[in-house]
């Protein structure tokens, strides 16, 4: 399998099929967070697209200081900040609900466990779609894509306090949104 | 460095984000104090949820569609899979741009009429001087020198993509200044197609669009229902597919039990599928048309 140098190399000396690798390689990950930041699979679809046309437009300039996934992850955010800046007023739970459709359920579990999943999931999509923009942007690289800090610092162009103090405010922020949906025990 | 509130300082410990120092710190207070350690694993519980939460799949390859809206973007011919429109200013040649949007195959007999009435204007002013001011073609064909307009009408299939670097407008840029408007490129000019079934309400419940759909990796981009006097209901369901999957969904819904395909609504000659030469990994939307208990 190649690595994705190989295949930025193999793009900047014309071989454009290497860049498809690389979009077949990243594009559902990406196109999961941008679901969960966004509330919306039709936008996150269109950012999805927006960030990799974006990225093969300016890969001369890609310095490989960090990885090509950071690097698209960047790029990906600023096409969605631009994009709510001049188009989105702010997503309502009720309008994010139905945005995101129907929640994907893991198919080997039974029919009470997939309810379960169903209903727990929409819990906390319901508690996500209540925080800020940019608590909700930072929970999901941290706890869903799984960024270190050093990588959320770069991505967001924050200090590294900034990254940690933030995240904080969010968890504690979720945490209360859920306290009201979650028994107790759960938490 | 100031200290951390507490709160703060154990979201940070959970993450594996402190100094030596600072984890000592947090030990020692998750060690004195049971509502630390309370709040730690609210976090870490947190953290489990929303890891929990369903992945999200495309259930598509973007990378064609990509492609074919980056060849574009870079003022290269418009492949047929693509359809994404770029920022007018990008462009060196505005007429250019237009034609682009022309070049969809079922667009082409216009720009070829326009194409022809231009050259016989062109010859006409060259036959007859003191015409020839008001029968010039636009200024814009001539605009951008020796370029050739009719090379800008029609996509020319195998045409390599430049690499990034040889545009030089882009590798200019930075990532982080981003503004341009994001499209679908993955979905074709053409209309959707529709495909309109008479079904039972028994086939309706179990849900056999929703599965065909799942087998090919789709989902419904929306699905309306809506009441039919006296006694029956509609439900219509859009999807986005490629062409190859439109026509197997469709035909197992026509080996379905219960399911009886009608005449499409829609207007027009022929069959209700792709151009025949868009790219196979175009998508594009289409939409089923189920009448419920209509029978």
């Amino acid at each position: 399998v190649n690595d994705d140098a190989q295949l930025i190399s193999e793009t900047l000396s014309g071989q454009a099929a290497a860049f498809g690798q690389l979009v077949q390689r990243y594009q559902d990950r990406l196109y999961n967070s941008l679901v969960h930041i966004m509330g919306d699979t039709h936008e996150a679809l269109d950012m999805v697209q927006e960030a990799f046309v974006q990225a093969y437009l300016k890969l001369g300039t890609f310095q490989q200081t960090s990885t090509f996934y950071t690097w698209l992850y960047r790029i990906a955010f600023n096409v969605a900040a631009s994009h709510a800046r001049r188009r989105r007023p702010a997503v309502s739970v009720e309008q994010a609900r139905e945005a995101t459709g129907q929640e994907p359920v893991d198919d080997n579990a039974g029919p009470s466990q997939q309810l379960e999943q169903l209903e727990r999931a929409s819990q906390v999509r319901k508690a996500l779609a209540t925080l800020s923009e940019e608590h909700r942007l930072i929970l999901v690289l941290r706890e869903i894509d799984g960024f270190c800090y050093e990588a959320i610092a770069e991505m967001l162009d924050l200090p590294l306090g900034t990254v940690r103090s933030r995240l904080h405010r969010a968890r504690s922020q979720l945490r209360d949104q859920l306290k009201e949906l979650l028994t107790v025990d759960e938490l | 460095m100031n200290p951390l509130p507490d709160d703060e300082l154990l979201s940070a410990y959970l993450d594996g984000e402190l100094t030596d120092a600072e984890r000592a710190e947090a030990e020692r207070l998750l060690e004195a104090n049971p509502a630390a350690r309370q709040r730690l694993e609210a976090y870490r519980a947190l953290g489990d949820s929303l890891r929990a939460l369903p992945k999200h799949r495309l259930g598509q390859d973007l990378s064609a569609a990509v492609l074919g809206a980056a060849r574009e973007r870079q003022g290269e011919v418009v492949p047929a899979a693509a359809s994404v429109q770029s920022e007018a200013s990008d462009r060196p040649f505005a007429w250019a741009t237009v034609l682009r949007r022309f070049a969809k195959p079922k667009n082409l007999f216009w720009p070829l009429v326009a194409a022809a009435a231009a050259v016989l204007m062109m010859l006409n002013a060259g036959r007859d001087g003191q015409n020839a001011p008001r029968q010039r073609p636009p200024v814009a064909w001539n605009h951008g020198g020796d370029r050739d307009p009719h090379a800008e009408i029609g996509p020319l299939p195998g045409t390599e993509v430049k690499p990034p670097v040889e545009n030089p407008g882009a590798g200019k840029e930075d990532p982080s200044k981003t503004d341009s408007e994001p499209k679908r490129a993955a979905l074709s000019n053409e209309g959707p197609p529709i495909f309109r079934f008479r079904v039972t309400a028994e086939a309706v419940q179990k849900d056999l669009v929703g599965q065909a759909l799942k087998k090919h990796q789709l989902a419904p981009l929306r699905t309306i229902q809506e009441d039919a006097a006296p006694d029956g209901r509609v439900v219509q369901i859009e999807f986005e597919a490629t062409k190859v999957q439109i026509d197997a969904v469709v035909k197992e819904l026509k080996a379905s039990q219960g399911f009886t395909a009608m005449p499409s609504p829609r207007i027009g000659p022929g069959k209700q599928t792709a151009p025949p030469d868009a790219s196979a990994n175009s998508k594009r939307k289409a939409t089923i048309i189920l009448e419920v208990g209509k029978d």
